[in-house]
């Protein structure tokens, strides 16, 4: 690992001036599980690390008539005890213990999963169902972005210099809902997603997202809309939703898993993911 | 630019000196001589760099040292008290949890960290702990009766 310069601010004003005084030469330290290993395989030589650990508004989770902020220190582990989580968004809880391993949750965070914007990022698609906005930090103020329109492409987001993420805002859930996320992975822990669904059911109206199948995670308009117009969900009348799945997507073929298996496997994962989600569906 | 770190191993006050560029891991190996906790893939998916941070089980090998500043660290150094093994350690040994030993330390710190949490584990919740560290020589079974015997399930 090429040396650096390490910086630990108490404020995000303090933060906000180093990045935008390093432009891309600054790199956030946060969890550290993603940015020490592309550090240490040196693809990227930061000049300056700033470490925002040691900001207490980042570590806090909190739930206002707003919804549910996750701040960008709230490790995963701490994400999978919330009650809150467990009672509200289960979803999130769930796709936050597929990430990695147990000591690898302690360290990592949902906003670094978010601000890593892989295709592949267990948290990202129940975010995307779950209608999550990035709140963002700069000098002039906070701006909120739909998690939709900040991830931009394979480790692109919606940052300008001198911006930094506060956390994640979940708007309140009224009504009837269910949710799953659906991995579908070699092995079950330290692994990457080879396909993955969530599906979100709130008041009879459909959410479903993909993961692994496109640069970014991708919405499912057309499975969503077969799934609202069914009169009953089962494993028969939702096929043609899996239909929709395999023509919605456009997967790749890498180290993990050929093109055809991605379209196989993403109609399965859909299915697996709607019928976990309707089993809880209140 | 080197900074001045100050923490707690093992229940010993240390204050140090870290280039920022340095792991936390290589910090415990090399300047303090703690070689208990390995690297093995340096990426945070094998666990044999497992350590205690804090109460929480962690992959020192994907923290920076100066991170460590007023941090309460737990090596597989300091399980045994005065000479005398941590209960995992002796079922460890009993069950033959081991070949060669190279996840040993991590895998023991796993296991540690998980009985401080919940000291009566479920199969399940044994899995989830050692989930992330990976053993290519055991099979993993011997390993569960070692952590299930220190927990007092198995005689």
């Amino acid at each position: 690992m090429k040396n650096f310069e390490y910086v630990k601010p108490s404020t995000m004003e303090a933060v906000a001036d180093i990045l935008q005084q390093y432009g891309d030469g600054a790199k956030i330290l946060n969890g550290g599980t993603d940015l020490l290993v592309r550090m240490r395989d040196n693809l990227i030589k930061p000049q300056v690390v700033v470490d925002i650990k040691g900001i207490s508004e980042l570590r806090k989770i909190e739930y206002t008539e707003e919804g549910l902020f996750i701040g960008a220190a709230v490790t995963m582990n701490e994400v999978i005890c919330s009650k809150i989580v467990l009672e509200k968004y289960r979803i999130l809880a769930q796709s936050a213990h597929e990430v990695g391993s147990y000591q690898l949750r302690n360290r990592a965070t949902i906003v670094g999963n978010v601000c890593n914007a892989s295709p592949s990022g267990d948290t990202i698609a129940p975010l995307y169902v779950l209608s999550a906005k990035v709140k963002i930090f700069n000098k002039d103020g906070i701006r909120l972005v739909p998690i939709e329109n900040f991830i931009l492409g394979v480790r692109k987001i919606d940052l300008k210099s001198g911006e930094i993420v506060l956390g994640i805002l979940l708007p309140p859930i009224k009504g009837q809902n269910g949710g799953s996320y659906y991995k579908h992975a070699r092995r079950k822990d330290v692994d990457l997603a080879t396909v993955a669904v969530a599906a979100f059911c709130n008041e009879g109206q459909w959410k479903i997202a993909y993961a692994a199948v496109a640069p970014t995670i991708l919405r499912g308009p057309k499975a969503e809309e077969i799934l609202n117009s069914l009169s009953e969900v089962d494993e028969n009348t939702l096929i043609p939703a899996m239909d929709a799945a395999t023509s919605e997507v456009t997967p790749i073929s890498d180290v993990r898993a050929g093109k055809e298996y991605r379209l196989d496997m993403i109609r399965i994962s859909l299915k697996r993911a709607v019928l976990a989600a309707l089993e809880l569906y209140k | 630019m080197k900074h001045e770190i100050s923490f707690t191993i093992n229940g010993e006050k240390v204050h140090l000196e870290v280039e920022p560029n340095k792991t936390l891991l290589k910090m415990i190996r090399e300047d303090l001589n703690l070689t208990g906790a390995k690297e093995g893939c340096g990426a945070g998916e094998c666990g044999s760099c497992t350590i205690i941070i804090d109460g929480k089980a962690v992959n020192s090998c994907m923290m920076l040292a100066v991170e460590a500043d007023g941090k309460d660290i737990m090596t597989v150094e300091g399980l045994a008290k005065s000479g005398v093994l941590d209960p995992l350690q002796d079922t460890f040994i009993k069950n033959a949890a081991l070949q060669c030993g190279y996840c040993t330390p991590g895998m023991l710190m796993s296991a540690k960290a998980l009985l401080m949490r919940n000291p009566n584990p479920s199969e399940d919740d044994i899995k989830e702990a050692i989930g992330g560290n990976l053993c290519r020589c055991t099979g993993y079974k011997v390993i569960l009766d070692a952590i299930k015997e220190a927990a007092g399930q198995i005689n």
